[in-house]
């Protein structure tokens, strides 16, 4: 099968005031296939949010560029170096985006219906009649019902979960085929959490959708991702079918983070942690960009950076797939 | 178990007046609704609910940071809510807190050193040159070392504020201290650092935590029991044991299920519970939680009579009326 969205050696580079600079995205490489959703995982600063934004140029340029190696096709179509007018059409239309704080996405002074017609007249070209229709249809798509009386109300008048709900319902006015959402979740309580995630799952059924779900929550990867892929420090460190990855770890940063989680299934014993903290997208470490913190590490971690190694359908940006012998234990 | 009790609170209420025009009734909203609880010297308590669920509410009501509007608030003995302003002060030694947002909690104009050493100094704990050697121990036991003293928060990561924060509280050497959302916006690898730095200090210190969290994952690793809130009641008290392994209120039960595990083959019950928490000003007679609860056996009862707090077995409270059977249908599929 050909993937839906092939994103190559993606790279963003920041100027900083200082004169330096700063690459948060560093050669990242990943296929996003038609009806399955890829969970993008890492911790702040891992380059995740730059990738999301990056995959549609919506970094502020200047100070931010992508490099022109890199590419971004969509069915074929390189997304990179698509003139405005059809970037625009892109935006929203063919890839939708739901973002975090649904509050601070959201028209406060323009009701949900206004807002959702203004995406479906924009993308599907529908007149103001038929575009409110759709926006209801919408509404009632992402469970929102009582559509008519909603349609009307201002996003304030909404809970969080609920403005939520407008956000995908607009990201799905276009028509797109492919979902980014990011960190759709953290912002709202563990019981409406769990709503919208069922939610998200259900379209990418119903309407097969391709998603790429960026969180910083294994656990919340583990409830809905076909596939997982870890990013570190700029960089994509481990990738498999989410079961197997979840199951058995293979790159440390993974394990490490597996480990670090508290749970509700396991008792009070004290966590294990990471030693260090991650590195700053300004000074990448030489070599494995891991081992610093890294428990496994030795001198050919530190000259030289693993590519990604394969084992079946998992990859993992370390040499102890190459040297399993030298994990510690 | 004879343990002292440090903290007693007893039917503790705090309402919120609501917007409205001037010299009308005012309507509010009842934020902490009859709350009794007691916590043992060196114990943990973890305090878990989703927002507007009235348990920062709580822990702000028990430090005087807000003052509630019935019940009490007796600690070692002392009524906190009789206190006048100096004996407020005094017991304010005694117990601190930890705010969730270290970086909106420390001045932003203050070094590391300097607020640290103001709490210090407020509390004549340390003076003059002897100041700057009791915070750099302070830090030490943090984790930090004496260079973060000039440094200012904002030259700091997320989780080496909250360690600031930890031994800004620490400095008065308290007995007790509310952790409020400790750890909740703090990346994984950093907040298993912090929550293992509160285990160190209490042992070492032999604190009493009050621990607030949004989720029951966090308690269970500091907390030996958990009592939770829903719509400014509590509906359920037990020991950590007990209640991760057979919660007896549906809501708790649906907060375990709803919990984020990172392992997709954990045999967990699928329960997806619709609706969101009621606004606080829409009290009902009946159970706060019937509009969302997934019990079998929920029926009018539940609508016009509210289920109190009782021992549903040996050290553990359910605020339901079918706790005996709570979990049942999801045991049995």
């Amino acid at each position: 099968m050909k993937p839906l969205l092939a994103v190559r050696d993606l790279t963003t580079v920041f100027s900083l005031p200082g004169g330096g600079v700063a690459r948060p995205v560093d050669g990242v490489s990943l296929d996003l296939f038609p009806g399955e959703t890829l969970a993008l995982v890492g911790e702040s600063g891992s380059g995740k949010t730059t990738l999301a934004l990056s995959l549609l140029r919506l970094i502020p340029e200047p100070p931010g560029h992508i490099d022109p190696a890199s590419r971004v096709e969509l069915d074929g179509t390189d997304i990179l170096r698509l003139e405005p007018l059809a970037l625009r059409r892109v935006r929203g239309g063919a890839i939708g985006m739901v973002f975090q704080e649904p509050g601070s996405s959201l028209n406060p002074v323009m009701t949900v219906g206004a807002q959702i017609v203004e995406t479906a007249r924009l993308h599907a070209g529908l007149d103001r009649r038929a575009a409110r229709r759709r926006a209801g249809a919408l509404l009632a798509d992402v469970g929102l019902p009582d559509t008519e009386r909603r349609l009307d109300q201002y996003p304030h008048e909404l809970s969080g979960g609920m403005q939520q709900r407008v956000m995908i319902a607009m990201a799905l006015a276009g028509g797109p085929r492919v979902l980014i959402a990011d960190e759709p979740t953290t912002a709202l309580d563990v019981t409406i959490q769990l709503q919208i995630l069922d939610l998200l799952a259900d379209l990418k059924q119903r309407l097969g959708l391709a998603v790429l779900l960026i969180t910083h929550d294994l656990g919340v990867a583990a409830r809905v991702a076909d596939r997982v892929a870890v990013m570190y420090g700029g960089r994509i460190v481990e990738s498999a079918p989410a079961a197997r990855l979840f199951e058995r770890p293979q790159h440390p940063y993974t394990e490490a983070l597996l480990r670090a989680v508290p749970r509700v299934d396991r008792t009070g014993e004290r966590l294990p942690v990471v030693r260090g903290q991650p590195p700053p997208a300004t000074d990448w470490p030489a070599g494995c960009r891991f081992h610093p913190r890294c428990p496994h590490a030795w001198e050919r971690c530190r000259d030289a950076e693993p590519g990604l190694i394969a084992f079946g359908e998992q990859v993992s940006r370390c040499w102890l797939m190459d040297e399993p012998g030298r994990r510690t234990p | 178990m004879t343990a002292e009790r440090l903290l007693e609170i007893d039917g503790l209420t705090k309402r919120f007046p609501l917007p409205g025009p001037p010299l009308a009734a005012r309507r509010s909203v009842l934020a902490v609704d009859g709350v009794t609880l007691t916590i043992a010297r060196g114990e943990t308590l973890g305090l878990v609910g989703e927002s507007g669920s009235g348990k920062t509410t709580l822990g702000r009501c028990v430090l005087r940071l807000t003052d509630p509007d019935e019940g009490r608030v007796r600690f070692a003995g002392v009524e906190v809510l009789a206190l006048r302003p100096e004996g407020l002060r005094r017991m304010r030694r005694r117990m601190q807190i930890v705010f969730q947002e270290a970086t909106l909690s420390l001045n932003p104009r203050l070094t590391v050193g300097a607020a640290i050493r103001e709490a210090v100094e407020l509390h004549r704990l340390a003076r003059g040159s002897q100041a700057r050697p009791r915070v750099v121990e302070l830090l030490a036991e943090v984790g930090l070392d004496g260079s973060q003293y000039d440094r200012y928060p904002h030259q700091l990561s997320g989780g080496q504020r909250q360690r600031v924060g930890i031994a800004r509280a620490l400095s008065v050497e308290p007995e007790f201290i509310v952790l409020d959302e400790p750890i909740s916006n703090l990346d994984v690898s950093v907040a298993a650092q912090v929550l293992n730095l509160l285990a160190d200090l209490q042992a070492r210190h032999r604190l009493t935590y009050l621990l607030i969290a949004h989720d029951l994952a966090v308690v269970r690793h500091l907390a030996a029991r958990v009592a939770v809130m829903y719509a400014g009641r509590l509906v359920e008290l037990g020991t950590a044991a007990t209640l991760y392994q057979q919660p007896r209120h549906p809501y708790t039960a649906s907060l375990l299920a709803a919990a984020p595990v990172p392992d997709p083959s954990a045999a967990r019950p699928r329960m997806v519970l619709s609706g969101e928490p009621p606004k606080a000003s829409s009290a009902t007679p009946g159970c706060a939680f019937h509009p969302r609860c997934p019990h079998p056996r929920k029926d009018e009862r539940c609508v016009t009579e509210r289920p109190p707090l009782r021992e549903v077995q040996p050290g553990q409270w359910a605020a339901c009326h079918y706790a005996e059977t709570t979990g049942e249908d999801l045991r049995k599929g």
